[in-house]
């Protein structure tokens, strides 16, 4: 199996499923030169400028366009150039296609993918390092994934070009070409909704996604030469979440620390905190913890002041140590 | 030395490949001046020197990759600008900055503001987490025997996981129960690895050795001190002629083996004859507390086992119903436990009376600690041979054993202590040396 | 002399075509009057009608190749609606929230159209949202080398809405087959055209993205029905997209929930009634021979007694199962 990174990944679905699916249609800004990360390189050349378009600077209608599309027989699969730009969609992302079914009572499906680079860590300061997942993971009618590595990357972006409704699928950009992972050649996917359990331990538990899971489990590596052994979960999901693998997560240890870049309030965090303690309050042997960006505007461009914002994998395994010992 | 590092030039670039060197080992270089062309995958760069002075070598060619801070040359040089455009760059970009862990960056958990490192929380011993409570509830565990290894003493959930494969092990035992028996031999608790485990003792400047306390010991030590300080304790010896049990052990001791297979001791032949005192003066099988003296009914003897480690107290549970034989099968059963650590909860717990073989180490009297819970405990010393006088004055060797009680004079007076001590002899001295074992 | 006999009617297809738009007309009307007064009645929670559309409203969607072309009405369009073949029963199932909604089951506020098997196209109460969708059915139609017309309506004040800028300007770059159909009453709820925009004419914006744009009478039917029939077809041609402005006027208030008194005049109102688009497509008929006044009559009498059946049995229909609000948030079958 080769070792591909994240971005490579991201492409070679891209890629595999246009090749599938004469319909498909990748759509956003600067998408034929290739994108600004890169990602869409060389789909210009191999399938031409009517599925791989470049759209004007308008994200509403990116998504509107994309929307109509998907009504009459495309797949179209929407960048975002950054997720921090995708709030002028919002609109056709909420009133539009998370409704789109449901209002018309199953009459029409709407079954877009909407790519945003998402997350900090690169000097992006606040306008290129948001996380966006909660206020969608929030509407009911929406998928929202975050793959955390190239195979999930690659399978879940498969899954989402192939899911019958709306999915933002958000890419970590820090990944890009600093992860690299195994990835099968043959076609698979990655089933949206549907936690990973990343590690297995019995004095904690630890939920996460995204770049985060990463930061856990090099967390988790620190405690285990101490004698203390972590569950890390990788939601990879975050709408619809997989409650019984967080319900199961939780019970194994009952200490349960959920980790996010996002900022804390209102974050993802709270939605499995509240699950877990109204579905496994029994289980319990501390109270939930959460570990988040901080409640600021997104991070700052200061170096200092960037890691300020992030939760590390130094704080965590802090965090994780007060766990542990409660 | 100072070095010129590969920059980063933006988000998501990881390595860059030195396409051309401007200058070349050896050069001047000026402030600022280009230096270099690099490629990474987003973007060509020319990068202007960091340094004004000499480039005395090249450690990256032309064609080569490295990664982003990596050095790609060394200059002799004043560092004109201050490189902290190099030195927060960090080999892996994974994090931005490398702010000492500790105070530095206190952690927002749960909330914009940093935790207090030592929240003044309330003492936990007796605060439960549901998950702690569902398993005492299915396990039907009390929860004030539990050892609790967590924050300020918290019972968490691997201590009542642990509690349950090793109550023994991890118990913390109340004034009511009798896990350690304290006699003047050396005391010990359940032992288990890690609470036995001490740290290593430290010598002192005069070649003395400080053992630091296990938590074992340390549980030992308050018992005894709460059952000495709490339990007025009065103390009385008899002496009996067990002469005949002797003679009745000695003749039957090789057919109980090889039919038994377990060895016969006398300690079968103690406990019946305490238990058959027991019934006869009930109120020496009871616990004292400020509510009244509770009579026991059923008969449950701690028989007190030396282990490696110590001394642990087994329970024989209704010793009342077990004939000798049942009684030896079960204290070598305990014994074997015990010395393995396998005992269950039941097996611990709930003693009505205690009896320590301390005759067992050649000791002839012995004051024991009265377990807590309970109002007496009595030793069995060395059988002796020794003369003695008979009734028509003649001398005769006699096998003689002393008993030593030790009895709450809360509960009981002297005259019931002596009475129950005397039917302990009765008992032992009607033993015919041709009685039937069974 | 040789006197000539009465005149029979004509029958030439214009007239049919006439005829059948001014029996829509009428049925429309009847329609809107109807689920006016049943809010009045109480016996509907929310009305949004179409009197004084009439002309733009059938005229246009007459031009339109049901089931070929993709429809995109906003809420005031029941002439498109009844144009296009939804029957009062339909509509009114919509207007009372039962389970047979053809829109949307109850779920959505009445008059937010859906209907698939006329490719008419669910839409929100959001304004102009369903612009850009317009422009992406066309752009597909035109990547998949289909013959077929987008059209979409909406009033002035969506316009102004960003969503309109990006998809006229994104079927311009693009010259996607996309008819945007401004029904021009000069009212956005209370705001009079003025405050809505700076140019005359919302046709003079086609300047601004280099697409054709017309101002047509919107009370005249038959023009109307030209323009449209001309700009549908022109897209057909790959000719790229067409704006058409149909003035008209909106002769009740903005929904069942507004109340026009407190920013029109009811002189102003006068005015337009007398320009009734019903009234004056009569007269035009009645000249040509190709209406009589039986005719009328009968025509107005069968709307009003369809009407009066639809409702009867619409509001007897059944509501939709309470826990049917729990269906439809996602589709079960993976596509593609």
């Amino acid at each position: 199996m080769a070792e591909t990174t994240y971005i490579d990944a991201i492409r070679d679905a891209l890629l595999e499923e246009m090749e599938r699916l004469p319909t498909m249609v990748v759509l956003g800004e600067d998408i034929q030169e290739g994108g600004v990360f890169r990602v869409t390189d060389g789909m210009l050349d191999r399938f031409g400028p009517g599925r791989v378009l470049d759209t004007p600077l308008a994200e509403s209608s990116i998504v509107g366009v994309a929307i109509g599309m998907a009504t009459n027989g495309c797949v179209p699969v929407a960048e975002m150039q950054f997720a921090d730009f995708a709030f002028p969609a919002f609109n056709q992302i909420i009133s539009e296609a998370a409704k789109w079914r449901y209002r018309s009572n199953n009459g029409w499906g709407c079954p877009i993918v909407v790519r945003a680079p998402s997350g900090g860590g690169i000097r992006g300061a606040l306008y290129h390092s948001q996380s966006i997942e909660a206020m969608l993971a929030h509407v009911p009618g929406l998928k929202v994934v975050a793959p955390a590595t190239p195979y999930d990357a690659k399978g879940l972006l498969k899954a989402a070009i192939r899911d019958p409704d709306p999915v933002i699928y958000l890419e970590q950009k820090r990944a890009y070409r600093l992860l690299k992972g195994e990835v099968p050649a043959e076609d698979f996917t990655v089933p949206i909704g549907e936690a990973a359990l990343r590690r297995e331990g019995d004095d904690l538990t630890v939920i996460s996604y995204g770049m985060m899971a990463h930061e856990c489990l090099a967390a988790a590596d620190e405690l285990a030469a101490d004698g203390i052994r972590a569950t890390v979960l990788d939601l990879r999901t975050l709408a619809p979440l997989d409650r019984e693998a967080i319900l199961d997560a939780a019970k194994r240890t009952g200490k349960v620390l959920i980790v996010h870049e996002d900022n804390l309030t209102g974050g993802i965090g709270g939605e499995v905190a509240a699950i877990i303690a109204e579905h496994a309050f029994d289980s319990l042997d501390a109270p939930i913890r959460r570990l988040a960006g901080l409640d600021v505007p997104s991070m700052p461009y200061s170096a200092v002041m960037e890691a300020y914002f992030m939760p590390s994998r130094e704080k965590i395994a802090v965090a994780m140590r007060e766990l542990a010992a409660y | 030395m100072p070095t010129l590092n590969m920059p980063d030039v933006g988000e998501s670039v990881t390595e860059g490949t030195i396409t051309r060197w401007l200058k070349g080992e050896g050069d001047a270089v000026q402030l600022d001046e280009p230096i270099v062309e690099i490629e990474t995958e987003k973007v060509s760069v020319e990068v202007p020197s960091p340094f004004e002075g000499r480039l005395t070598r090249i450690l990256v060619q032309e064609g080569e990759v490295a990664p982003v801070g990596a050095p790609l040359a060394e200059f002799d040089a004043e560092q004109k600008t201050e490189s902290r455009e190099q030195s927060d760059r960090p080999a892996r970009p994974v994090v931005a900055a490398a702010a000492p862990l500790t105070a530095a960056a206190p952690i927002a958990t749960n909330g914009a503001s940093p935790v207090p490192a030592t929240p003044e929380q309330p003492h936990r011993t007796r605060r439960y987490s549901p998950v702690v409570l569902q398993l005492a509830s299915e396990h039907d565990i009390d929860l004030a025997l539990v050892r609790g290894t967590g924050i300020e003493g918290r019972v968490t959930r691997q201590d009542v996981m642990r509690y349950i494969e090793n109550p023994v092990a991890y118990t913390v035992p109340p004034s009511r129960e009798a896990g350690v028996v304290g006699v003047s031999a050396p005391p010990a608790s359940p032992p288990a690895p890690s609470a036995h485990a001490a740290a290593a003792s430290t010598p002192a400047p005069d070649g003395d050795e400080v053992q630091p306390l296990s938590a074992t010991r340390r549980t030992i030590a308050a018992r005894m001190l709460d059952a000495h300080l709490t339990i007025p304790p009065a103390w009385m010896v008899v002496e009996a002629d067990v002469s005949n049990l002797v003679r009745l052990r000695e003749a039957t001791k090789e057919g109980f083996q090889r039919t038994e297979g377990v060895p016969l001791t006398y300690l079968p032949f103690f406990v019946q004859a305490v238990v058959a005192a027991l019934k006869q003066h009930p109120a020496l099988n009871a616990t004292y507390t400020d509510e009244g003296v509770r009579v026991h009914h059923a008969c449950h003897i701690g028989v007190a086992v030396a282990v490696e480690s110590g001394l642990i107290v087994p329970v024989v549970r209704d010793a009342d119903r077990k004939s000798i034989a049942g009684l030896a099968h079960e204290i070598v059963d305990l014994g074997a436990k015990a010395r393995d650590r396998k005992l269950s909860l039941d097996e611990v717990r709930g003693a009505t009376f205690t009896l320590d073989n301390t005759g067992a180490f050649g000791s002839v009297i012995s004051q024991p600690l009265i377990p807590p819970g309970q109002v007496a405990i009595m030793t069995t010393e060395a059988i002796r041979r020794e003369l003695r006088v008979a009734e028509d004055g003649s001398f005769a060797a006699r096998s003689v054993m002393n008993l030593c009680i030790s009895f709450d004079h809360r509960a009981l007076d002297g005259a019931q202590a002596g009475m129950f001590m005397r039917s302990v002899k009765e008992h032992l001295e009607a033993i015919r040396a041709d009685q039937q074992v069974y | 002399m040789v006197r000539a006999k009465e005149p029979r009617p004509q029958v030439s297809a214009a007239a049919k075509l006439h005829r059948l738009m001014y029996r829509d007309m009428l049925r429309s009307r009847e329609l809107s009057d109807r689920m006016f007064a049943l809010n009045r009645q109480g016996r509907a929670a929310f009305a949004v009608t179409g009197q004084g559309h009439e002309a733009a409203q059938v005229g246009s969607a007459y031009a339109i190749k049901r089931g070929v072309d993709w429809v995109l009405p906003y809420y005031r369009d029941v002439g498109v609606m009844i144009a296009l073949g939804m029957s009062p029963h339909e509509i009114l199932l919509g207007l009372f929230a039962k389970a047979d909604d053809p829109s949307s089951g109850g779920r959505q506020m009445p008059c937010h159209w859906s209907w698939p098997e006329a490719r008419v196209v669910t839409r929100s109460s959001v304004i102009a949202a369903n612009l850009p969708h317009a422009a992406g059915i066309a752009y597909a139609s035109k990547l998949r080398g289909l013959k077929e017309v987008s059209i979409a309506y909406f009033g002035e004040g969506a316009t102004s809405e960003g969503d309109f800028h990006e998809a006229v300007n994104f079927a311009a770059i693009h010259k996607l087959p996309v008819v945007f159909f401004c029904e021009n009453n000069g009212y956005a709820i209370s705001e009079s055209q003025e405050k809505q925009m700076s140019v005359l004419h919302v046709a003079d914006r086609a300047k601004g993205y280099d697409i054709d744009g017309q101002t047509v009478d919107g009370n005249d039917i038959v023009a109307v029905h030209q323009t449209a029939q001309w700009s549908i077809e022109e897209c057909r041609r790959g000719r790229g997209p067409k704006l058409i402005e149909a003035k008209t006027y909106r002769l009740v208030p903005h929904t069942s929930s507004d109340d026009d008194r407190r920013y029109r005049t009811r002189a102003e109102l006068d005015e337009w009634i007398k320009r009734d688009p019903i009234d004056r497509f009569r007269r035009r008929l009645l000249e040509e021979g190709t209406l009589s006044e039986d005719d009328d009559r009968e025509w107005r009498a069968d709307a009003k007694r369809e009407v009066a059946e639809a409702v009867v049995s619409a509001e007897q229909a059944p509501d939709p199962a309470p826990e049917d609000a729990l269906r439809h948030v996602f589709g079960t079958q993976e596509r593609g």
